[in-house]
């Protein structure tokens, strides 16, 4: 039996890895590719919640959820990147910077 | 705790996964990290096959290894200057960063390792017709407000994405 607290750590790096791309990545493509990490980490503490829960499969059913959030998601920000592409010719998110005080 | 075939897989997979992730967020050429974020959310579905959730390995593999990848890797093509140096993404802020990531990282994972956590494991089955049942009973309201959802983001990234027609 896998004991629960390594899945979750394995979750709780993989989060982590996706937040430093959040920070430090200036492409907005390598940005929601740190999102996905992110998303996928929960994924799977749901999962093994799921997985260590006797008679209970609510975690899978929120895990199908957050994986179609995420495609709408990403199917919304790809449009907001080349609109964005379309207005600045940079998908780098500091050349974004017109409401900028 | 003993070595089970399980537990020696769910390590192999978590550090395929890891080291995936980790070569996602640093490569300089943004192709190879989409293509790296392909191989992570592969190995992550192989997790959830370890996991006996056999209809959420499906519907990884078909939505983010099959869709959202290809969308990125779309994202990727339509976004890149062609006189520039092709396909470089940089990582600012490396340091303050790195620090920050590691210290939750340490902080989460230390927690997770101590606490007692209660497992109570069943033998599982196919879930696909469970999970079906949930959907048009319990959770019937969530399915129903997500497809209305799906609608709106089908309109929504149209409209965002189409370019404007001068007059």
């Amino acid at each position: 039996m896998i004991p629960i607290g390594h899945i979750l750590a394995v979750g709780a790096a993989m989060f982590c890895i996706g937040l430093f791309a959040l920070l430090s990545r200036r492409n907005a493509v390598a940005v929601f590719m740190g999102i996905e990490l992110m998303l996928n980490a929960a994924n799977l503490n749901f999962v093994a919640f799921s997985h260590y829960h006797s008679q209970s499969i609510d975690g899978i059913v929120a895990a199908v959820f957050v994986i179609m959030l995420a495609a709408a998601e990403f199917a919304v920000a790809l449009a907001l990147i080349l609109s964005l592409y379309q207005t600045f010719r940079s998908v780098h998110l500091d050349d974004a910077d017109e409401m900028k005080g | 705790m003993e070595l089970t075939p399980a537990y020696i897989g769910f390590v192999v997979v978590s550090a395929w996964v890891l080291l995936g992730a980790l070569y996602v967020v640093t490569t300089r050429n943004i192709v190879r990290a989409a293509f790296a974020l392909l191989g992570t959310l592969f190995g992550v579905a192989v997790m959830y096959v370890i996991f006996h959730a056999d209809f959420l390995a499906a519907v990884q593999l078909l939505i983010y290894v099959g869709g959202v990848n290809i969308l990125i890797i779309f994202g990727v093509m339509l976004t890149e200057h062609m006189g520039r140096v092709p396909f470089r993404t940089v990582n600012f802020n490396i340091v303050p960063a790195a620090v920050t990531c590691a210290l939750i990282a340490a902080a989460l994972v230390l927690g997770l390792l101590t606490y007692p956590w209660e497992m109570h494991v069943v033998a599982s089955g196919p879930m696909s017709a469970k999970i079906g049942t949930m959907f048009l009973t319990r959770y019937l309201l969530p399915f129903e407000v997500a497809s209305v959802l799906l609608l709106a983001v089908l309109i929504g990234a149209v409209a965002v994405a189409r370019k404007e027609v001068k007059e």
